[in-house]
C-alpha cells in the first residue's frame, strides 16, 4: 500500500536511466516538464546496444532539430561525438558480414561489405554514452533518482504512485518503462506475453575483450579493413559479433566488444562457463579463432537465457513501455537502437499534449503500441529469416538484400523527410504516410508487400517444402523486380551529414547513382557494397565483383 | 564555350581542384592518381560525370564510367577529348 500524503509530485516519471529513459528525459525537461528518472544503478555501467546504423542516427538528428536539443545529435556523429561527448567510441563504416562452416577456413568469396552511407557510424563505449544522456537530462532539469529501486507501482485515473526502496513516493501524471529486459512496469501490470509469440529463438554471451586484431579474412579481396565494421561472423543458427572502440584515430579506447548469439535449439546452453563454452566455439570455426583465440576478457561473461520477449500491449491509461521494456527480439542488424529513438519519437507529442490538456485518454497513445508491435515482428520475421538462410550461402546472400532493400531505402525517405522538416518546420514532411508499414513510418511504400513474399519464400524452405537454392532464386527475382525509388536531395544530404558544405547533387547525379546502386543491391554477384569509385564505376557496367568474375561466369553457362 | 584542348583540361581541373581544396590539397598534377590519393570522393566523381555532361554536352554513357577514363586529370581529359571529337567533325563537315 502506497502512502500518498508524502509524495513528491511530478509530471512524469521514467524508470531507468539508461539511454532511452535519458534521451525521453533529456527532451521532456528541456520542454519544462517536470520528470523524475528513477535509476536502480548508478552511471558509469555496463551496457551492450553498441552499434548506430544511419538509420538510428537520422532519427536521433530528427529528434534534436524538432526539439531543439543539439546536444543529443552529438552522439550521432563520430567527430561531433569525439570533440563534445567522449573519445572511447569506435568507427562504423560498413556492416561486415562473413560466412563460416564448422571446420572449414573462411572462404573469402562469402564475406560482404555494406557501407554505411557517405557517413559514419559509431560503436558506442555505452557506459559513457548513457552517462552523457544522463548528464545532459540532469542538466535540463530533469531530478535524478540514483542508485534507487522501484519496489511499488500503482496506476491509476489521476497518475502512477512510484515507491522506492528509499522510502520515497513519487507521483507522477504519467510513467514510462525505460528499463529494458527487466521490465518492471510488464511485471507489474500483468502484460507479459507468455509464451511469447516470437518466432525466433537465440540466447547470447558477450564481454568486453582486448588484443583483438583485425579479422585477416585469409587474403580478403574487399577494400576496406575488417576492423573497420560492425563484424558479423554467421554459421548455421548463429553469429559472433565483434565491435571495435579502438579503431576511431582519436579513440583512447583499447576494448572490442565480443559476442556469440545462437539458437538455444541447436545449441542448448551446456555445463561449461560462458568462456569455456566461447571457445569452444572457436574451435568449430578456425578463422573466427584466427581472431579471437588470443583476446582477454576484462570484464565477467555475461550467458542469458532466451532472448525474446514480448508484451501484449506497451501503451495504456498513463503509461508508456517503452521499446526494450516492451519487447525484444536479437541484436543482429544493430535495430535495438533504431527502434528505441523511434518510440521517443512517437511517444513525445502525444505525451507533450496530453500533460498540456491534462487529456490522457489512451486512443492518443494507441499507435505507439502498434508501432511497438510491428517493428518487434518485423525484427522477429527479419533475425529468423536471417538464423534459417545461415544453412546456405545462396540463400544467405538473398536475404541479405531483403534487409538491405528496406533499410536503405527507409534512410534515404527518413533522410529527405530531417532535410525538408529543418528547412520549413512543418510537421507534414515527418507524419507518417506509408499505408499499413511493415516496420518504419518512412519505409518505401512497396517495402511491405515485398518483405511479405521474401519471408513466404524462406519458410518455404524452413518447411522443407523448397529447396534452398529456388528459394535464393525467387528472393533474387522479386529484389530484380523491385522499383528502388530512392528519392533524394542535396539539402537533405547536406542535412545529414552525407554531402560535405559546398557539394551539391543534381538530379542526373543521383540517377546515375541510384540506377548503378540497384542493380548492386539485387544482384547475386557484388559483396563489395560500399560506395568506393572503383566499386561505383563496376556497378555502373554491371560487372560482379573482380573475386567473383568466375563465379559469375560460371552461373551464366 | 570555347573547348579547345588547354581549355577542356583547366575546367576539369577547375572542377578537381574545387573537391580537393575541401580536403585540404592544395595541389593536384595532372598524372596523378584521384582514387588513390583520396582527391575525389565516389560522390564526387559522380558529379563530375553530370558536370562534364552540363559544360560541354556530352552524355556519358553508364558503360563509361569507368576508372581508366576517370583516374587523372590526364585521362579525363583524353576521355572527354574523344567524346568531342566526333561532334567537331560533324560540325566541320
Amino acid at each position: 500500500m502506497i502512502c500518498r500524503d508524502s509524495a513528491r509530485e511530478f509530471d512524469v516519471g521514467i524508470l531507468g536511466g539508461g539511454l532511452s529513459g535519458s534521451m525521453l528525459g533529456t527532451v521532456l525537461a528541456k520542454r519544462g516538464v517536470k520528470v523524475a528518472i528513477i535509476e536502480e544503478d548508478e552511471h558509469p555501467r555496463f551496457a551492450v546496444g553498441e552499434s548506430t546504423t544511419p538509420h538510428t542516427s537520422l532519427l536521433i538528428s530528427l529528434l534534436a532539430e524538432k526539439y531543439g536539443v543539439p546536444e543529443i545529435e552529438h552522439v550521432a556523429y563520430p567527430e561531433r561525438l569525439a570533440e563534445h561527448v567522449c573519445t572511447s567510441a569506435g568507427l562504423k563504416r560498413y556492416f561486415g558480414f562473413c560466412y563460416h562452416r564448422p571446420g572449414e577456413t573462411y572462404d573469402p568469396a562469402e564475406g560482404f561489405q555494406i557501407g554505411t552511407a557517405s557517413k559514419d557510424e559509431n560503436h558506442w563505449f555505452r557506459q559513457d554514452i548513457d552517462r552523457y544522456l544522463f548528464e545532459l537530462a540532469v542538466q535540463h532539469g530533469a531530478v535524478p533518482m540514483r542508485k534507487t529501486r522501484v519496489t511499488g507501482v500503482e496506476i491509476g485515473d489521476q497518475g502512477a504512485m512510484i515507491e522506492t526502496d528509499k522510502g520515497e513516493v513519487i507521483r507522477a501524471r504519467y510513467v514510462v518503462d525505460a528499463t529494458g529486459y527487466k521490465r518492471i512496469l510488464a511485471r507489474r501490470l500483468g502484460l507479459r506475453e507468455t509464451p511469447t509469440r516470437l518466432k525466433h529463438h537465440s540466447r547470447t554471451l558477450f564481454t568486453h575483450m582486448v588484443d583483438v586484431p583485425a579479422f585477416q579474412g585469409d587474403g580478403s579481396p574487399m577494400p576496406l579493413p575488417w576492423d573497420l565494421c560492425t563484424l558479423h561472423h554467421c554459421f548455421e543458427r548463429g553469429w559472433f559479433w565483434v565491435i571495435p572502440f579502438n579503431n576511431h584515430p582519436v579513440s583512447t579506447n583499447t576494448l572490442v566488444s565480443v559476442g556469440l548469439t545462437m539458437d538455444p535449439r541447436r545449441y542448448p546452453r551446456p555445463s561449461l562457463s560462458p568462456e569455456q563454452e566461447f571457445r569452444q566455439f572457436l574451435d568449430r570455426f578456425p578463422s573466427v579463432a584466427g581472431q579471437l583465440a588470443g583476446a582477454k576478457a576484462v570484464r565477467p561473461w555475461v550467458s542469458t537465457g532466451r532472448l525474446q520477449y514480448s508484451t501484449t500491449r506497451s501503451t495504456g491509461r498513463r503509461y508508456c513501455l517503452m521499446s526494450h521494456a516492451s519487447g525484444f527480439v536479437d541484436p543482429l542488424f544493430s535495430r535495438g537502437m533504431v527502434n528505441t529513438v523511434e518510440i521517443i519519437l512517437a511517444l513525445l507529442d502525444p505525451l507533450l499534449n496530453a500533460l498540456a490538456t491534462d487529456d490522457f485518454d489512451e486512443e492518443a497513445f494507441r499507435h505507439i503500441d502498434r508501432l511497438q508491435q510491428r517493428v518487434l515482428d518485423y525484427n522477429d520475421n527479419l533475425v529468423n529469416g536471417s538464423f534459417i538462410s545461415w544453412s546456405d550461402f545462396d540463400l544467405w546472400n538473398a536475404w541479405l538484400r531483403v534487409w538491405a532493400l528496406g533499410t536503405i531505402l527507409a534512410e534515404f525517405r527518413l533522410m529527405n523527410a530531417l532535410g525538408d522538416y529543418t528547412e520549413t518546420r512543418d510537421d507534414r514532411h515527418i507524419r507518417p504516410t506509408v499505408q499499413e508499414p511493415v516496420f518504419s513510418d518512412f519505409e518505401d511504400p512497396d517495402y511491405a508487400a515485398f518483405f511479405r513474399e521474401a519471408v513466404r519464400w524462406i519458410e518455404a524452405f524452413e518447411a522443407g517444402t523448397l529447396p534452398a537454392s529456388e528459394a535464393a532464386a525467387h528472393i533474387f527475382c522479386l529484389a530484380d523486380q523491385y522499383e528502388f525509388p530512392a528519392l533524394i536531395n542535396s539539402e537533405a544530404m547536406r542535412r545529414a551529414g552525407w554531402l560535405k558544405p559546398g557539394q551539391r547533387m543534381s538530379e542526373s547525379n543521383i540517377n546515375l547513382v541510384r540506377r548503378s546502386f540497384r542493380w548492386a543491391l539485387t544482384s547475386p554477384h557484388t559483396r563489395d557494397l560500399f560506395g568506393r569509385f572503383e566499386t561505383l564505376c563496376r556497378w555502373c557496367n554491371h560487372r560482379p565483383d573482380p573475386h567473383l568474375a568466375d563465379l559469375s561466369q560460371l552461373v551464366q553457362q | 564555350m570555347n573547348t579547345s584542348s588547354e581549355s577542356v583540361r583547366e575546367i576539369i581541373r577547375g572542377f578537381v581542384m574545387e573537391s580537393a581544396q575541401t580536403k585540404g590539397i592544395t595541389s593536384v598534377t595532372d598524372d596523378e592518381s584521384l582514387v588513390k590519393n583520396q582527391v575525389m570522393d565516389s560522390l564526387e566523381f559522380f558529379r563530375l560525370v553530370a558536370f562534364l555532361e552540363d559544360s560541354f554536352s556530352v552524355v556519358v554513357q553508364d558503360k563509361e564510367i569507368l576508372v581508366e577514363n576517370f583516374e587523372t586529370i590526364d585521362a579525363i581529359d583524353r576521355y572527354l577529348v574523344s567524346k568531342l571529337e566526333p561532334a567537331r567533325e560533324r560540325q566541320l563537315v
